[in-house]
């Protein structure tokens, strides 16, 4: 993405932000509270439009399409506020993004068994014939994931798909976010606020402060990192 | 408040069985009746309506104040059709279902493109707006003074059976009731349906829809779409049944609000609760409240509704029609 800005009224949440994905990479968007990083996944999913700049998808320019479209053409996102299906079930949610996720529709047969699989893989096989609402956080956070996936993404944006879970829970998810990018090669792009988690997560890491990029590296530099640090540990105001 | 034996679940199709096997002996436990027919076939009317009406708002969550212009519309296309383009009046109840589908994506498509209540303001304004060129292209609608002579749908013969739409009340609560049948069958068809799945969706998140490729847009016009086709056809069926049309009548308030009241009285989460919630309050309203004030009687909705949305707001059956998973 090239210069990529979203304001909102007079403040400038994500600021002439550019940065490459490369494809089948795992890559860390950390930052302090209100750094933008759910703006950006929202800019990326098509949730809002940018104010400025450009956005492509594997040579395609993506800023101005629909959300649902973005979908068909590999984006899928997780929403750090679960946003489940609440009276459908578990299994009816992962349904619907298999019907939905690729423009065309696969057969019946493929549908069922790409849905089982995912349900296997995050987990939620045991509680698929629950509505949705009948679930606690953790499991809602796992049917996000379950969710994105059925859409068949290239590339996964997980919106602190970790927050709020035990450090049980935690230890349980990351396999399957490394297992996600390694075995099945989705490109995988990951907001958290578990600095541990992301650290032995990612290949590389984005660091964000008020909207600009103030790292861009190996995920052990970041933390030696002086503006890294100062971002957010306070300090002297940047210039 | 629970109800006698609410811990009863039933599905869909068995609630639905239940009550179209009573409609289809009820004419026989009131010895054919004419004045209680005719009761009944209005209520059956109302049923069309509400469970089309809950096509868009129990499926796709989309709340329409303005059905009364789909109503309208269908009627006096139908008439219309019927009278001054010479078509045999089942085509012309067709071809309204069909206009009312046309009207409605010019109303939808616009108005769904904007985030937030559009929709439910600009249909609002929508059925006034009908009402009004109605009334005012009187060389096509006969203005205030409405259209008289509407024909009855032509006769049917099936083996020895005649079913005369003219003379007979009882052939005409039987067309009401297949009526109310092929809407019903309709709508579970389509929840069925892959555009039903999306509906589900939109209707619990449009975001969360779209984030999975959900046409969001689509989706919605295709509920309206479908729900217009079937509240213009039943209007149609009223002015072949009713035989007169005035803009006052045909485009009455009442087609926007009892469908409302009928959906949330009987169940939206179901598809056939609206069907009995209509035949309830029909039946309320006649022997009830009709006799305890003579003129405005119409204030006990007002209460009976404020009374469902506090002790059952899923109203008669939704709590015990299970919804279908997969």
């Amino acid at each position: 993405m090239r210069g990529l800005s979203k304001d909102y009224g007079k403040l400038r949440v994500v600021s002439s932000l550019t940065f490459d994905v490369r494809e089948g990479e795992l890559l860390g968007v950390i930052g302090p509270n209100g750094a933008g990083k759910t703006t950006l996944f929202a800019l990326l999913g098509g949730t809002i439009a940018p104010t400025e700049g450009e956005i492509r998808f594997r040579g395609q320019a993506v800023e101005r399409l629909r959300p649902d479209h973005r979908c068909h053409l590999g984006i899928a996102r997780t929403f750090q506020v679960v946003r489940p299906f609440a009276e459908l079930t578990v299994r009816e949610n992962v349904r619907a993004a298999a019907l939905f996720g690729k423009p065309e529709v696969p057969p019946p047969g493929e549908i069922r068994a790409a849905v089982e699989e995912v349900l296997a893989l995050t987990g939620l096989a045991p509680v698929a014939a629950s509505p949705a609402r009948a679930l606690s956080l953790p499991q809602r956070k796992r049917l996000e994931v379950a969710r994105a996936l059925a859409t068949r993404p290239r590339l996964l944006l997980l919106d602190e798909v970790l927050a709020g879970l035990n450090p049980r829970a935690v230890e349980e998810a990351i396999p399957l976010i490394r297992s996600l990018h390694a075995d099945r090669g989705i490109t995988v792009l990951v907001i958290e606020h578990n600095l541990r988690a992301i650290m032995g997560l990612s290949q590389r890491v984005l660091v964000l402060n008020f909207g600009e990029r103030i790292y861009d590296g190996a995920p052990q530099g970041a933390v030696e990192d002086p503006e890294v640090i100062r971002a957010y540990l306070g300090g002297p105001a940047r210039a | 408040m629970r109800w006698p034996g609410s811990g009863l679940r039933v599905t869909e199709g068995t609630a639905a069985a239940l009550f179209f096997g009573a409609l289809a002996l009820l004419p026989l436990a009131l010895s054919f009746n004419p004045y209680y027919l005719s009761i009944l076939v209005a209520a059956l009317v109302l049923g069309s309506v509400a469970v089309s009406w809950n096509v868009l708002a129990g499926l796709c969550g989309q709340v329409s104040f303005g059905h009364a212009g789909f109503f309208g519309l269908g009627a006096y296309a139908s008439a219309i059709l019927a009278m001054r383009a010479g078509w045999s009046p089942w085509l012309a109840m067709a071809g309204a279902g069909v206009a009312g589908v046309a009207v409605s994506l010019l109303i939808g498509l616009p108005s769904f493109k904007l985030r937030g209540p559009y929709f439910a303001l600009a249909i609002l304004g929508f059925a006034e707006v009908l009402k009004l060129l109605a009334l005012n292209l009187d060389s096509l609608t006969g203005g205030s003074q409405g259209i008289f002579g509407v024909p009855p749908p032509t006769a049917l013969r099936l083996g020895g059976l005649t079913a005369d739409f003219e003379a007979s009340r009882t052939a005409n609560y039987y067309l009401a009731g297949l009526l109310l049948l092929l809407v019903w069958g309709a709508a579970v068809l389509l929840r069925r349906s892959r555009a039903g799945v999306a509906m589900a969706t939109v209707h619990a998140d449009e975001e969360a829809a779209a984030g999975i490729g959900v046409p969001v847009l689509r989706t919605k016009a295709t509920a309206l779409a479908v729900s217009a086709f079937f509240t213009a056809l039943l209007g149609a069926f009223y002015a072949h049944y009713v035989h007169y049309l005035d803009p006052d009548s045909a485009f009455d308030g009442a087609w926007s609000i009892m469908p409302i009241v009928a959906a949330l009285f009987g169940g939206m989460s179901t598809l056939v609760g609206p069907a009995v919630g209509a035949l309830v309050i029909t039946g309320l309203d006649e022997f009830l409240f009709k006799r305890l004030f003579e003129s405005g009687h119409q204030l006990f909705f007002g209460l009976l509704l404020a009374a469902v949305i506090v002790w059952a707001p899923s109203g008669l059956l939704g709590g015990r029609v299970r919804r279908p998973t997969t």
